[in-house]
This record gives structure tokens, sequence and C-alpha cells, in this order.
């Protein structure tokens, strides 16, 4: 799934899935500087998610 | 699937309830299971299966031999030949412990046909990654995390395998070369050739095993292709004794009594050293090279002890799983993934009910 359809992953997946995916990206990647915004949305670090 | 959905939320009280959890299937493979405390033997049928989509979920303590049975009914089957069936090994355990049998050479293993997972995480929720289908790509690839975990990430529930049609026919060609040197030589000769080769396993010293599978009519022009090839005639095994030739393989057969079974993922150009440093030894420590000699499945006699193996890993910079046998943790010699692996358990499992500390060796 390419970056256009990325705001319809959350339909896929669940709010826990998203919520894992995003905590293991930050596990791997804490300051997301690989790839930022390709397979998941940034979040942006005032703490609200784009991503819900 | 409301008997599953039921047990599913039992599961996941248990996850919540206890600080200290390891599934256990079958336990075909004791090294791995050990001192599992959650038995999931119950968890076991196909859910769904699609032969025109080549595809099938099933519950994860559901044993190899059920899923090849059912497959079988199509004509379809796992092509990474997971081993263990017969001894009972599940779908879950082998995605586990990341086992893939001698098919692995043409086909690939364990993880290139699990597409999709549901488990729970160590905080007890209820997780389902990757997807039904053969083309799917969204998001991270939370199936592959499973393969080899050893159950670090979660207790796996259902999973989601692409098939293949079962090859018409098979035959398999015994060829005895003259020393090792001949036969590792033989064998980067056969993998190197357009003879699409289904697998390729050596006996050391120097005997190979070489598995070709397609149709019927084909077969005949493409063993002389291999004969011509190699520059010898060698066996040839055909129906029945050659599928119990294979299938002998995939059980360990060849491994004795005392001896502790472990996988150890090698090269080519790493077999004659080991070889030679197992020479060294003046007890017998039975062994297979599979899928063309980056796989060594070797029986370590357990009168030797776990610490001069450590010492052998050492000296040939190689790492080892342990299947069976007493061993202190069942990941031996150098884990540099495991900083990998522990970054992902904080997340997956925060509390560390599954990685109770036994996967590290002290």
């Amino acid at each position: 799934m390419g970056v256009e359809k990325k705001a319809y992953l959350p339909e896929q997946f669940g709010r826990v899935e998203m919520e894992l995916m995003r905590r293991l990206r930050l596990a791997i990647d804490p300051l997301e500087l690989a790839n930022r915004g390709k397979v998941l949305s940034a979040e942006s670090h005032d703490g609200s998610n784009e991503w819900h | 699937m409301a008997l599953a959905a039921g047990r599913f939320d039992e599961l996941r009280r248990k996850v919540r309830a206890n600080s200290r959890l390891r599934p256990v299937g079958a336990g075909s493979k004791p090294a791995l299971s050990g001192w599992g405390n959650l038995m999931l033997e119950d968890l076991r049928g196909v859910l769904e299966y699609d032969p025109g989509e080549y595809t099938f979920t099933a519950l994860a303590a559901t044993p190899l031999k059920e899923i090849e049975a059912v497959l079988a009914e199509n004509d379809q089957y796992l092509p990474f030949d997971p081993p263990l069936s017969e001894k009972g090994a599940t779908l879950g355990g082998t995605v586990a412990a990341g086992l893939s049998g001698p098919g692995r050479l043409r086909y690939g293993g364990v993880r290139d046909f699990l597409l999709g997972v549901r488990f729970i995480d160590g905080r007890g929720e209820l997780i389902s990654g990757g997807g039904k289908v053969v083309k799917n790509a969204a998001g991270f690839d939370l199936p592959k995390l499973m393969v080899g975990s050893l159950g670090q990430f979660g207790v796996m529930l259902e999973l989601t395998f692409k098939v293949f049609p079962k090859p018409q026919a098979y035959v398999t060609v015994e060829l005895e070369l003259a020393s090792l040197t001949g036969a590792l030589d033989t064998m980067q000769r056969l993998v190197g050739s357009r003879l699409e080769v289904t697998s390729l396993d050596l006996e050391p010293p120097s005997r190979l095993r070489v598995r070709l599978g397609g149709t019927s009519e084909a077969l005949p022009t493409r063993l002389a292709r291999l004969e011509h090839l190699v520059g010898q005639a060698g066996n040839v095994l055909e129906g029945s004794v050659e599928q119990a030739t294979w299938r002998s393989l995939r059980e360990f057969d060849w491994l004795s009594e005392g001896h502790g079974l472990l996988k150890i993922p090698v090269t080519p150009g790493a077999i004659a050293p080991l070889e030679q440093a197992l020479a060294g030894f003046d007890e017998n420590i039975p062994r297979r090279y599979s899928v063309a000699g980056n796989v060594a499945w070797l029986g370590w006699p357990e009168s030797l002890g776990e610490k001069r193996f450590e010492k052998l890993l050492d000296q040939s910079g190689l790492s080892a799983l342990a299947i069976s046998g007493r061993w202190s943790c069942p990941l031996l010699g150098a884990q540099p993934g495991r900083v990998f692996a522990k970054r992902l358990g904080c997340v997956l499992d925060p509390e560390g009910k599954f990685q109770p500390g036994d996967l590290d060796a002290t």
C-alpha cells in the first residue's frame, strides 16, 4: 500500500494496532528520521494524533 | 468460531493476570517450550481454507499434520517442508521457532509463506497483523516479527498462510562424491545451474541428496541433465521410497538417543572449517547440512555438555538454536539480533512476561 492510501490504514487495522505500530516505530527510530510519514503518518509532537 | 472467541478472551485474562508466560503447543521442541506454562493444545483447527485463493487460516496450535491432510485434498501443500510434523509439531510452534525444512531451497522459508497473524501481546491486547490475502502490504509486517520470536512477543492465536500446488511428481538422486570438498563443489554447481533443484542436502562427509519436483513428463529429461552436470549417475529414488527419504530427514530420524538437536545457520563456506572442528571430538556427532549448505542440523552429545558447544560456536563464529536437549538458554553463541528484539519486546511486552530472561545466557 502506498502513501496515497495511507489514510485508509486505520480502516484495515484497528485503533490498538495503529497505536502498536506507532510505538514499534518509535522504539526503533525515536526521532523519526527514517522515511517519516511513509508507512505511518507522522505524529505531531504536541501530542495530537493525525493518525486516529 | 464462538468457541475460539471465548477461548481468546480467557487467554487475554490469563496474560493480564500472570507475570511469567510461555506458550506451549505440542511440545515437540522441548528446548524451546521448556518450562512453558500456557498450554494451547486445544487451540486447533483450520478456520478458513479457500483452495482457489491458495490461502488458509488456522488456530495456532493446529498440528502440521492436520493442515497437510486438509491441503492434500486439493493437491496443495506448504512448500517449506515444516519439520517434525510426524512428531506432532504445530503451526504456531513452527513459526515461533522459525523452522523450515529442505523445501526452503526452492520455495523460501516459513517467513515467506506467513501472511497474517492474530496474537495477544504482553498487555493482553488482541492484535491483528498482516492480512488474509497474498497481496497485502499495508502497515508494518507484524507476521514477520513472529517468525523465530520464540514466544517473546505474544501468544499467537491464528495464523494465515499462503500455499502452493503440490508438484505432480518427484525424483531424488543420491550422489556419493569422493570427498567433502567434492561434495561442496558439486553442491555449488547444482545451485548455480538452471535445474531448479527443490531440495539439496548433504550427509557429511560426501553424500548429496538432490530432489527434483515437477511434471512427470519433464522429470526424466531433468534427471538426465542433472547427471550430465555432475558427471556421474547416482542412486535414483522414486515413489514412496523417495517420499519417505525426505520425510525422514524432516523428522531428524538420524538423530540418536542422548543427543540434543540444534539448528545452526551456516554458509557453504563455513562447512569445511566446522567439519574440521567436529573431527576433533571422539564422540559421535550426527549431523546434516540442508538447504544447499545454509543450515546445519546437529545432534550434540549430552555427555559433552553445553560449555564445549559454546566454545565450538565461538571458535567457528556461529550461533545456534536449541530444539531439544538440556540447555541453559535456547539461543547459543553470538546473538547480535537480541538488541533489536529487546527493543521490540519493550513495546509488545512492556512487563517482560514473555521474556523472563532465560533467552539470554548470563
